[in-house]
Order: structure tokens, then C-alpha cells, then sequence
């Protein structure tokens, strides 16, 4: 079996449950509010229209993983909320790319566990998923949504005035990775992220409780 | 139809580049972005808090029931008990033997497995007081098994 990655010997070892809490508690409030940001975009890439999509429940999962031993965190080489995106990535592409091979997530039984806030063990989203048809009342909802066509055309719309945000938008639709577009348009990374930040603020403007459901 | 032709491809790409654009993110960026769209980012960090510390809370409490459990099994097999078993064949056979009496169903067990006791081997009767050992036949003078 081979070890995890940067457990050599100069390494120092794996964080305890004790580090954990420790670096819990000095996470700030605007480290929460990117941990939250990052898991309501996360699952909405592995469904928009998923039932049962709760972007606590990924964080739980990317919690779970961390002390069931699947993912290692070794507080020198990476902070606890990297560790976390990253987890929460890995985790919900997992997702996404069975949803695209049999059309519905299988959550696998080691991810089902959930909590509430006083720690007790919730009906999980597999539970709350286990129907994959949905109702003659949920479809008639479904059917009023806007196509997820017509959703790309409106997010499109709201950079018409800005080349360079309508530019990165582009990119992202043909799936090309923050660095891949930096070099192709021979931006730098300010550049960038100025024109990401105009993005995700006039999505919101546009849509303040999220990104409308698809059909 | 071919992942290129997926019309879910161009929605996926923008909330892939979106979740990465956060990724990359400074958190106070982010926070101002909460606050300017009125989210109220003291109770999204509260909530997510609560959630973090009471999967904490759950994980120390399991560790402590794996701990628990360790340590009833170490004392179960512990010394004490090995060292119960008699030292010499005779002794076994008699510590056995009364065991047996105390315990008709063992008995009949025992014998169903190897016919009967006399013709036990001392390998036999050592293999058995230590599986009765493990179920707490040894550590009660009485020689009935341990009460949970």
C-alpha cells in the first residue's frame, strides 16, 4: 500500500482531531463564507435540478472524508479550508461524473451520514433522493423552468457590455480551466480575477437567492 | 449522444469556472460579495460552524467508543485470564471438568464435538478453557460466564 501524498519522513505528521478543532475555531467569518460559496457552486455542478442538492451535505462528506481516513490533511503543506475545496471538488465531480454516465448520483453508503447543528445523525440525501421520478406535480414545475440553454443565452447577456468578462465567460463554457484563459488572452492573474469577481457579483445582482433551476 | 454534444456542457463549464474563480479567491473578497448581495454572512459562517463542530463532536465520541471497545477486548484477553487457565494437563482436565458440571450445555457441546471428555487430548481441553476464558468462565470462581 502506498503512503499518502507528502507523508515522507521530513514530513510532520497528519493533523489530530485536537489540530482540527483548533484550526475550526480560528477559521474567520469570511473563510466560512468562501467554504459555503464554493460548496452551493459545487453542487450545482453535479446537478442543478439534483434532488436532494444541499451544499451542507457536501461539506459533511468533505468532513466525513477527513476522519474516515479517505483524505489526509497535513496542515504544513496546505490550510484546512484548501483542504476543504479541495476535498469538496474531488467529491462532488465524483458526483458529477456519475451523473453523466447513469443520469442520477449514487451516493456511496460511506457518504451518507449527516448531522444536524446539536449533532445528530439526519435522514440522509440518498434518503431524500431514493425517488429518481419525479411527480406529475414535480414535473409540471420542471416543465415551467427555463432550459438550461436559455440560462447559458441570459448569463451571456449580463457581459455584453464588458469584452473582457464576456471573454472568460466563453472559456468557461468550452471548459477551459482560470490558467488556460489567463494565457490564452495573455492576461494576468489581477486581470483576471477583477473581471471573475464582475462575473460572479452581476450573477448574483441578477439571481440574489441562486442560479434559477433548469430543466 | 456524445459528452460534446451534452447540452449541459456549456452550464457545467460556467459553474466550473465559477466555483474555481472562488477557489482561487481571497476570502474577505468573497465576504464583501455576501455583504453587498445582503446574505448576511454571520449566520452562513455560524451555520456551517455549528455543522463542523458537532461532526466533531460525533468523531470524538466515536473515537472514544473505538477506545472503549479496544480496551474491553485487551481486558477480556488480558493476562488474567490466560494465566487462569491451569498449568499442568491434570489441573486443565479437572478445571474443565468443573466447568462442565457447573455448565451442563457447555458439556453437551463439547462432547458432541469430540464424543467424549475422557478421550479429550490435553491440546483439546487447552483449546477449550481458552475459548471459555474468552466468554468469562475462568474469571468467575463459580465458573459461570461473565454477565454483561
Amino acid at each position: 500500500m502506498s503512503a499518502p501524498p507528502g507523508s515522507g519522513p521530513l514530513q510532520r505528521p497528519e493533523a489530530s482531531l485536537e489540530d482540527i478543532r483548533r484550526a475550526f475555531q480560528s477559521l474567520t467569518t469570511a473563510d466560512w463564507v468562501k467554504l459555503d460559496a464554493y460548496a452551493e457552486l459545487r453542487i450545482r455542478v453535479v446537478g442543478i435540478s439534483a434532488p436532494g442538492r444541499d451544499p451542507y451535505y457536501l461539506f459533511m462528506q468533505a468532513m466525513n472524508s477527513l476522519e474516515t481516513g479517505r483524505r489526509h490533511w497535513y496542515p504544513d503543506n496546505v490550510d484546512l479550508v484548501k483542504f476543504l475545496t479541495d476535498a469538496m471538488w474531488s467529491i462532488s465531480s465524483n458526483w458529477a461524473r456519475q451523473r453523466e454516465a447513469t443520469g442520477y448520483v449514487q451516493v456511496p453508503e460511506t457518504d451518507l451520514i449527516r448531522y444536524s447543528e446539536q449533532g445528530e445523525e439526519l435522514e440522509s440525501v440518498l434518503e431524500q433522493a431514493q425517488s429518481q421520478d419525479a411527480s406529475p406535480e414535480e414535473q409540471l414545475i420542471r416543465s415551467e423552468f427555463q432550459t438550461q440553454e436559455q440560462l447559458v443565452k441570459e448569463i451571456e447577456g449580463l457581459f455584453k457590455d464588458n469584452p473582457l468578462a464576456s471573454l472568460i465567460v466563453d472559456g468557461w463554457t468550452a471548459r477551459m480551466k482560470g490558467r488556460e484563459i489567463i494565457e490564452a488572452l495573455n492576461i494576468d492573474e489581477n486581470q483576471y480575477r477583477t473581471a471573475a469577481r464582475l462575473v460572479r457579483r452581476r450573477i448574483k445582482a441578477r439571481w440574489p437567492k441562486g442560479m434559477p433551476d433548469v430543466r | 449522444m456524445s459528452a460534446e454534444d451534452d447540452p449541459r456542457r456549456p452550464l457545467d463549464g460556467i459553474l466550473e469556472g465559477l466555483s474555481e474563480s472562488v477557489a482561487r479567491e481571497d476570502p474577505e473578497e468573497l465576504l464583501e460579495e455576501a455583504r453587498t448581495a445582503g446574505q448576511g454572512p454571520g449566520s452562513i459562517a455560524q451555520r456551517l460552524k455549528d455543522i463542523a463542530l458537532a461532526a466533531l463532536k460525533k468523531f470524538e465520541q466515536r473515537k472514544l467508543e473505538t477506545a472503549r471497545e479496544a480496551y474491553y477486548l485487551r481486558a477480556t484477553k488480558g493476562p488474567e485470564n490466560k494465566a487462569s487457565v491451569a498449568s499442568t494437563p491434570d489441573e486443565r482436565k479437572r478445571q474443565l471438568s468443573a466447568i462442565l458440571q457447573s455448565n451442563p450445555e457447555i458439556g453437551a457441546v463439547l462432547t458432541a464435538q469430540h464424543r467424549e471428555f475422557e478421550s479429550l487430548s490435553d491440546e483439546d481441553v487447552q483449546s477449550a478453557l481458552e475459548d471459555l476464558a474468552e466468554l468469562g468462565f475462568l474469571g468467575d470462581p463459580t465458573g459461570t460466564a461473565r454477565k454483561e
